[in-house]
């Protein structure tokens, strides 16, 4: 019997969950890919998501109110790239997902449709240590912006678990993915779960070259499972690329006058002096008119 | 004066230059032939994508040159300057 005395989450719908216990989905990728966004869209909570690695530091559980046919604890981890931790933060990660009270019912892996090969390689890993998993795949927009889309039956094909492409932003393909859920969750339901000793073989017989053999494979995957997008959808994609395009040239134009080690210094002193001077007029100001 | 033979490195293929990726110019692609370097750092460069033949294209450089900046695998990448040292690529 499973009970739960997580450290309990912060506003929104994360709650605690003291005596149930509904299966336990964990979800797990690679830092930015979207795991947090994707807790929110399950959850309804309002955690805050920022563009940078590290942003999830603990983990955070809330239930599951918008997968209409599978109710569940959801646990929202800290960015991993291996299961070999090279941080604290993902050694709490791993850690979770060995420790028997905690251990998830189901592994959500999430991963960015613009860097399969990286985000996939803590996939494999999950993997070959024997988790229940299905795999989530975000940020298809921009990639198909690129003029490409993911094959999803192909995807799932090459990697044997199922494979479902969604935006986390929006509530379509939440069935999909409940659907999915439930069968990976009830054909695993009573099987073995992954244990200590496994892992510590596992983490063991990682050495440079599995690494290596790993990407290998994983290159193969993601060139297989990237498909270019039809005639109609790529003129679409190259009238919306070049937009983007001109986007990110002005975004790399900006970069490059406020990191640079003299202008972006100068910038940054000034408008630091602009705020200081600001509060201190302000102030008096605000003295006068007492 | 033509070289004796032994002076170029093994894995130079004709017309190949051999380098690493610090010494890369904006926006100019090599492609990863090896790392060098402690156990850990080699590791974790390698799972974060940099193994044998990957395609990486020096994107920027930070002030004073540290971190530096690429593109790999769809994704951008910050090394410290030692890391992108460490990392071997034929142009």
């Amino acid at each position: 019997m499973k009970t739960s005395s997580f450290p309990q989450g912060g506003p929104g719908g994360a709650v605690a969950l003291e005596v149930s216990s509904p299966p336990l989905l964990a979800l797990v990728g690679s830092a930015n890919s979207g795991k947090t966004t994707l807790f929110n869209a399950l959850t309804g909570s309002h955690y805050s998501t920022v563009n940078y690695p590290g942003a999830t530091v603990e983990y955070t559980l809330g239930a599951s109110r918008h997968l209409p046919d599978f109710s569940c604890r959801v646990m929202d981890t800290p960015g991993l790239t291996s299961l070999v931790p090279s941080s604290p933060d993902e050694k709490v990660t791993v850690d979770a997902l060995f420790k028997e009270a905690f251990q998830p019912d189901v592994v959500l892996v999430v991963a960015d449709a613009n860097q399969l090969s990286r985000h996939l390689y803590l996939f494999r890993q999950l993997q070959q240590m024997g988790f229940p998993l299905v795999l989530v795949v975000t940020m298809e927009d921009l990639l198909r912006r690129k003029g490409q889309r993911v094959d999803e039956t192909r995807l799932s094909e090459l990697l044997d678990c199922p494979v479902i492409s969604l935006d986390p932003r929006k509530s379509d393909h939440l069935r999909d993915l409940s659907r999915a859920l439930q069968n990976v969750y009830s054909a695993a339901r009573d099987g073995e779960r992954p244990s200590k000793v496994q892992y510590e073989r596992f983490a063991s017989d990682l050495d440079e070259a599995h690494i290596a053999t790993l990407f290998q494979t994983l290159d193969q995957v993601e060139h297989l499972a990237l498909r270019p997008l039809s005639t109609e959808g790529s003129q679409k994609a190259a009238a919306s690329g070049r937009l983007r395009s001109s986007t990110s040239l002005l975004s790399a134009g900006a970069d490059g006058i406020l990191l640079h080690p003299i202008w972006g210094l100068l910038i940054f002193l000034a408008s630091m002096c602009a705020i200081f001077t600001a509060i201190f007029l302000d102030g008096d100001a605000a003295d006068e008119r007492n | 004066m033509i070289r004796p033979i032994q002076d170029i490195p093994q894995e130079a293929v004709l017309g190949e230059i051999l380098s690493t990726l610090d010494q890369l110019e904006p926006f100019q692609e090599g492609v990863v032939t090896g790392i060098d370097g402690e156990q850990t750092s080699r590791r974790r460069l390698l799972e974060a994508g940099f193994v044998i033949g990957s395609r990486v294209r020096f994107l920027m450089a930070t002030p004073f040159r540290d971190p530096l900046v690429y593109s790999l695998r769809g994704t951008s990448i910050a090394l410290r300057k030692n890391e992108a040292r460490s990392v071997r690529i034929r142009l």
